[in-house]
């Protein structure tokens, strides 16, 4: 034992010698400052890293040559490759240096060691603590550092005593639970955090020493993961055509960190997809703060058929959320709404075409479907009126244009609508008798007609016949007031001037218009497809009988004429 | 753990860069946003990373030392697979096998020039999986190899393959730096 004390004694007196001698060792930087406590037992490695064995570690105070003893009743000295200070006291601080040297490298490094006082009224400097932080919610530990030193022979690490605030933990609590040396503390809150002491006794030489380590404890807020949201897609379908080009777009509004992908059939998406490719657009959301739009596109250059097999599904993944959405390509359906907007366009088109028709052709129409539908018709109930319609035209003070009036009447007239089409008219001067009261035939026969067809003539002595002839008086008067009869007004000739007429002629003309005859007055047979014939049928009543039968009719009218005429006669004295 | 700082390494990393500059960088135009983020990293017994002789140690740092403590810049670029880096992403951590030994290397490189699909880039991509309020990271290019400090204070982080042994920590806090 005593050879050995020698024997490092003389390594000691040696080892400065040689570096000296040898060359200059390379230092390497060093900002660690090491804090101890004032009269604490402390023990400090040297911080460079040895990894390589048969390396000699030396220390030195200041710049001093002389290395620190080993002596360990030294109260700072040197044991293994360990500095010691048993114990600490203010003048102790300041620069260490260590030396790691073999045969052929040499390193050191510059150790500043700061030794404090407690601050007052604590049990502790802050400058020397240890910050260690855990989530709030979770558990954990603290630990007291650098205890190792301290291990007993049996590398037993001492008992800790733990303060808060320099207050006593209560350890085994809820809350607190000691083990060796390290706190573990239960269901974190932002309670706990505070200024920690952790207290060690080390006996050295047969003297005890305190050991105190300060951990100012951080509470983290509990890791606050706010839930990504997926604005599109919204699980939904896209109609899309095949091979066409398609943008799917993934709008998530989360944290910066979080990752947003597209997903189909289960894998992500290739960077050497021939069809598939991923675009990013991540901005500053703008109205929520610390969030992000975090906007990722699918780019389907062309649509597959196989796309339309799985739906695209956008992810997006934080530390410990997943959310997704999809969307489904599909077939493009025919578009129902254009189709009834078609329908609807072409429908009315149709209907308005119609009405046009109709506007034009109704003469036409109305007359053709009395031809062709009368025979199934039901035969109508009779009315109790003996004529179709009651011919009431100017009477005649002369020759000239009264002839062609008289054509028109006598003639044209009859030939067409009786000869032809079997309606039955009343006209005065061949219906009637010689000698009859005018007033009295005019009276009966108008209410036993259906129609009133007014003859009108541009010449007609100034139109005072209608409003001086009593027959026309009470004709109209008949038809207007009395029986409601139609009134059909037939211009012989244009006529422009209406205002000489009478107010009724005007009013019926304003109401149903005239029809003005377009032929000439020679006495041929009339071509009953003429326009203006086709509108006096037109306004005429249906025909009592289909057209066909009219000419087996015909031949009976002169006995039912006769009949007729009877009657009148029969009633004429007892008038 | 050395830092790698070749002569030539300068000259490499101008012609990797002339080389395959379109792809290589991480954000190529219209591609995934390059998105780097610090981390505060602290294993379960609180040990903190910082810096000493270019290695990256973990230990406690007490007082105002608290300033040399490391943060981890990372760049994710799968769901789970990341580059992790610090000292702004220029110093990047990768897995490096020389013969039987496995190594954890700090690599002068920048993270943001790292792509996922370059062979050459797999020794800097790390498995990142998460474990209740810790993580874990596993070399992609060292499969089985976990990043992990000592149980001792002021160690160098490492890597490991038997992360169930109790003689090292694989399980970090790892915070978003805010």
């Amino acid at each position: 034992m005593e050879n050995m004390k020698v024997l490092l004694g003389l390594l000691c007196f040696i080892a400065p010698l040689l570096s000296l001698e040898t060359d200059e060792c390379k230092e390497y930087p060093n900002e660690i400052i090491l804090f101890s406590f004032v009269n604490e037992i402390d023990i400090r490695n040297c911080p460079l890293t040895t990894n390589e064995k048969h390396f000699t570690i030396i220390w030195y105070k200041n710049d001093s040559k002389t290395p620190i003893s080993v002596e360990q009743s030294s109260r700072i000295h040197q044991q293994k490759e360990r500095l010691w200070f048993v114990p600490v006291k203010m003048e102790d601080s300041g620069h260490y240096y260590c030396i790691a040297r073999n045969s052929t490298h040499c390193f050191k490094t510059k150790v500043t060691v700061k030794v404090l006082e407690n601050e007052p009224g604590l049990c502790y400097n802050t400058q020397a603590a240890f910050r260690q932080r855990l989530h709030i919610a979770g558990d954990g530990s603290l630990v007291c550092p650098y205890l190792d030193f301290f291990r007993d022979e049996k590398n037993q690490l001492p008992k800790v005593q733990w303060y808060k605030d320099c207050k006593p933990l209560p350890l085994d609590d809820k809350d607190f639970y000691g083990a060796k040396n390290k706190l573990l503390v239960r269901n974190v809150t932002e309670e706990h955090g505070g200024n920690y002491t952790c207290h060690v006794s080390y006996t050295f030489l047969g003297k005890q020493y305190p050991v105190t380590r300060v951990i100012e404890f951080v509470t983290i807020g509990e890791v606050k993961i706010d839930r990504p949201v997926i604005v599109s897609p919204r699980n939904e379908t896209l109609e899309a055509d095949p091979g066409s080009r398609i943008q799917l777009i993934c709008n998530v509004t989360g944290q910066y960190s979080d990752i947003v992908y597209w997903k189909w059939n289960g894998s992500q998406i290739e960077e050497d997809d021939p069809f598939l490719v991923e675009d990013y657009q991540f901005v500053e959301h703008p109205s929520a703060k610390r969030k992000y739009m975090l906007i990722t596109i699918l780019n389907i250059s062309v649509v597959q058929s196989h796309f339309y097999r799985y739906p695209f599904t956008c992810f997006v993944k934080n530390s410990n959320i997943i959310e997704s959405a999809h969307v489904k390509l599909i077939y493009p359906v025919p578009d129902f709404k254009n189709y009834i907007i078609g329908t609807f366009v072409i429908l009315t088109a149709t209907i308005i075409c119609c009405v046009f028709i109709y506007r034009i052709f109704k003469v036409d129409i109305v007359l053709w479907y009395r031809d062709t539908c009368s025979d199934f018709l039901p035969p109508k109930a009779s009315d109790g009126k003996a004529y179709d319609a009651y011919i009431l035209y100017p009477k005649t003070f002369g020759e000239g244009p009264s002839s062609d009036l008289d054509t028109f009447v006598f003639k044209l007239l009859p030939e067409v609508l009786e000869g032809q089409f079997g309606y039955k008219l009343f006209i005065c001067g061949r219906d009637d008798y010689a000698g009859e009261d005018t007033i009295e035939v005019t009276n009966e026969n108008v209410k036993k007609s259906r129609r009133l067809i007014i003859i009108l003539m541009r010449d007609m002595g100034g139109f005072s016949w209608l409003s001086h002839s009593s027959e026309e008086q009470i004709a109209i008067y008949n038809a207007l007031i009395r029986e409601g009869i139609k009134v059909v007004l037939l211009e012989l000739e244009k006529i422009q001037d209406y205002e000489k007429m009478p107010e009724s002629i005007q009013f019926i003309k304003r109401k149903h218009g005239a029809i003005c005859w377009s032929g000439d007055f020679k006495e041929r047979p009339q071509c009953a497809k003429t326009r203006f014939w086709k509108n006096v049928r037109y306004h005429m009543p249906a025909p009592r009988q289909s057209p066909l039968s009219t000419h087996h009719l015909l031949t009976q009218d002169p006995v039912l004429d006769t009949k007729e005429k009877l009657r009148a006669e029969t009633h004429l004295p007892l008038g | 753990m050395e830092i790698c700082r070749g002569r030539y390494s300068h000259l490499i990393s101008l012609l990797l860069f002339l080389l395959f500059h379109s792809e290589a960088t991480c954000r190529p135009p219209g591609r995934r946003p390059c998105k780097m983020q610090a981390f505060r990293i602290w294993d379960i017994n609180q040990k903190t990373f910082y810096l000493r002789n270019n290695q990256l140690i973990a230990g406690y740092l007490q007082g105002s030392n608290t300033k040399l403590e490391e943060k981890i810049d990372m760049v994710t670029t799968d769901l789970h697979n990341v580059f992790l880096g610090i000292h702004g992403g220029k110093l990047c951590l990768s897995c490096v096998k020389s013969g039987d030994n496995i190594k954890l290397q700090l690599e002068e490189i920048n993270i943001t020039d790292l792509s996922k699909n370059k062979e050459q880039d797999k020794r800097f991509t790390f498995i990142r999986s998460e474990e209740g309020p810790t993580t874990s990271f596993e070399s992609a290019a060292c499969p089985g190899w976990f990043l992990c400090t000592a149980l001792e204070a002021d160690r160098p982080v490492s890597l490991t393959n038997k992360p169930e042994e109790s003689l090292t920590v694989t399980k970090f806090y790892f915070q978003e730096d805010q």
